[in-house]
């Protein structure tokens, strides 16, 4: 990647420091580090306080755990990315540069996405490393939730990986939308508050599977994934028809928000 | 200066957008079961109240319930029941629901389990205290025995109690807290922020005084949410179930059924509003605390964010049972545990220390008065202090 200043990867490697070496990222990272370390090392804690998925541990901890401290970095770390510079003026800095406006938000967007994809793969080694590291058993060879019959059979090491891709979309996706309201406003605390609200109103919904269409078409169908092996209702039948619909709605629904980004950018530009 | 910290918090546009969205979504969830069997004929069974609470009290039907092991048919007790009760489920003769036929789904699902539920109850709560006189006497024996004892006659679930008290036990203080958070955490840090903390201490009365206006203002503001948010919910309610017709045992809902409480239903639904109220109290007296020594709104409402999801997952997730024990406490006596009280004061929850029974209840108040007490003081120092570097 060339580092002369004015291109683009230049500006996007600077903001991704800076979201990198931001201190919540170091705390939340560290408090998943130490709820993990947790998790595989304290027979204690687990039996007490955590319900093992599939008696898998590395499942447990991605598809029912990482999401909550993925999503608090996002908000935390992603919420002023655009507010926090309105607020200081900083934006309009922009205004006197070659490049304009434009340049800074596409490097800003890059970064975000390239935040939350280096953070999701973090929060999958890291459990990973832990387990092998405790000597608590991965079944890399074996079948997940086999005793429970579930619509989709995959071995434990393809259902990693497609809890990673789930994961990944969904937390994209709330990447996206932190942006896209951080972009909207000068002031922090609404992208926080709004995504933190949607997030609260996907939980509610999930929680209590009611109404039905807005259980399946949720954000922790993404970010459980191992609800997706499972058959549900009409017309999300088979398990496959269920993945395919939901990942191709928050795909759309990204697209859109990333033309609503940019949109918004070169509008302003004109 | 009352009236223009008040218009502070209010102004806030987006603070009006989050409580819309709130109690949209509110309406929507609780809504989303009026089309209900239970909903729709949630009074028909209302003039025979006392009827069927008199049938599961009948020696006759009692036992013969009891010696069918609770499997029986309407028909094997119709001849012992009021007439009243048969001319009541006749009036729905001939009517459909979804399919099913309504007169014949009161008597199955209305009048005969809840008279074999009662009975089931009244044996169950019997063999409780025969079981409890059998044991050796100890003070939590004995604290048991007197609340099983003193009782009052359980009756048929038939009042919907069990919703009116059931909202409050978790969407409700959530959402209120969340209204609150939001609109109370930028109430100091936001001054830090527009530097305006630094030049108040120019003033003649210096911080004192706004800090005081700050505080009242903010518990107007949190009071007045709650009494909103209970407002709507009482509307929700009274549109989908009606007022409850009658007051009613707690132990007559399916939520509280063998739990050690004397309470009546509506006894706790009121506590619950004052509960709610004082709980949004020290919630606001938390947040002020927080937002006085953060710099930053947004790190403010998220250590708010924090302290009360601790209370509410800890809460509901180490809920059941009626003894407190060291590792359920931290969730028992936290401020979303005061704002609901259906774990702690509904389930009649004790806690025994050496010799004495404690109700967790009273340990709740306790420390919640306590962490007002110390936020408050705590928030009078960091913004009174003659500091104005950032």
């Amino acid at each position: 990647m060339s580092t002369s200043k004015g291109n683009i990867g230049y500006t996007t490697v600077a903001v991704l420091k800076n979201l990198a070496i931001n201190r919540w990222t170091g705390i939340i990272l560290l408090l998943y580090g130490v709820f993990t370390s947790a998790v595989c090392f304290s027979d204690t804690f687990r039996e007490r306080h955590i319900e093992i998925i599939d008696g898998n541990i590395v499942i447990t901890l991605t598809n029912k755990y990482l999401p909550f401290f993925m999503m608090a970095a996002i908000l935390i770390v992603i919420s002023p990315l655009f507010a926090g510079d309105k607020k200081i003026r900083m934006d309009e800095l922009g205004d006197t540069c070659r490049n304009g406006k434009e340049h800074w938000k596409k490097a800003k967007i890059f970064a975000a996405l390239l935040y939350t994809v280096s953070g999701v793969t973090v929060g999958f080694i890291i459990p990973i490393m832990m387990s092998s590291i405790s000597q608590t058993p991965i079944y890399f060879k074996s079948m997940v939730f086999e005793s429970a019959n579930p619509d989709i059979k995959l071995s434990t090491a393809q259902f990693y990986l497609f809890s990673f891709a789930m994961i990944l979309i969904g937390m994209l996706f709330l990447a996206l939308l932190t942006s896209l309201i951080s972009s909207k406003t000068d002031e922090s605390l609404i992208p926080f508050a709004s995504v933190g609200l949607f997030f609260g109103i996907e939980a509610v919904l999930f929680s209590f599977r009611t109404p039905y269409y807005l259980w399946e078409i949720n954000i922790f169908r993404l970010l459980k994934p191992y609800w997706f092996l499972f058959p549900s209702n009409p017309p999300f039948c088979p398990a496959h028809r269920a993945i395919i619909i939901v990942t191709t709605i928050f795909v759309v629904i990204s697209c859109f928000v990333i033309w609503m980004l940019f949109g918004a950018t070169v509008k302003r530009e004109a | 200066m009352f009236k223009n910290e008040f218009y502070k918090i209010v102004a806030k546009k987006y603070i009006w957008i989050f409580v819309l969205v709130l109690a949209v979504f509110y309406v929507f969830i609780l809504t989303d079961t009026k089309d209900n069997f239970g909903v729709v004929y949630s009074d028909a069974l209302q003039p025979v109240f006392e009827e069927i609470n008199e049938a599961a009290y009948t020696p006759e039907i009692r036992e013969y319930i009891i010696k069918n092991g609770y499997d029986i048919k309407i028909d094997d007790i119709e001849h012992f029941l009021s007439p009243k009760i048969a001319a009541t489920v006749d009036i729905y003769k001939g009517s459909t629901y979804h399919g099913y036929d309504v007169a014949k789904t009161l008597w199955e699902e209305g009048v005969k389990n809840r008279i074999v539920n009662l009975v089931k109850r009244n044996v169950t709560r019997e063999n409780i205290i025969n079981q409890l006189r059998a044991d050796s006497d100890n003070p939590l024996n004995r604290y048991l025995l007197k609340q099983y004892s003193n009782m009052p006659k359980i009756e048929a679930n038939l009042t919907r109690w069990d919703d009116w008290i059931d909202t409050n036990k978790t969407l409700l203080p959530g959402m209120i807290a969340f209204v609150i958070i939001l609109s109370i955490s930028g109430v100091y840090s936001n001054e830090y922020a527009n530097k305006m903390h630094g030049i108040l201490l120019t003033s003649k009365k210096g911080r004192k005084e706004v800090f005081w206006s700050k505080f009242a203002v903010s518990i107007l503001f949190s009071v007045s949410c709650v009494i909103a948010f209970q407002l709507l919910n009482a509307g929700i309610l009274t549109w989908m179930y009606g007022i409850p017709f009658t007051d009613t045992p707690l132990n007559s809902l399916s939520l509280f059924y063998k739990m050690p409480t004397t309470l009546t239903a509506q006894q706790m639904y009121i506590m619950q509003l004052a509960g709610s109220m004082v709980g949004a109290m020290v919630l606001t007296a938390v947040v002020l605390c927080i937002s006085s020594f953060c710099r930053e709104n947004i790190l403010s409402f998220f250590i708010s964010c924090l302290y009360f999801g601790c209370g509410f997952i800890l809460s509901n997730t180490l809920e059941g049972g009626y003894l407190s024990s060291l590792i359920t406490l931290p969730g028992e006596v936290s401020t979303f545990s005061l704002m609901s009280l259906v774990d702690v004061l509904g389930s009649g929850k004790v806690l025994v220390v050496s010799d004495t029974v404690v109700p967790t209840v009273l340990i709740t108040i306790a420390v919640q008065l306590c962490i007002m007490v110390v936020a408050i003081a705590l928030t009078y120092f960091f913004y009174t202090r003659k500091e104005i570097s950032r």
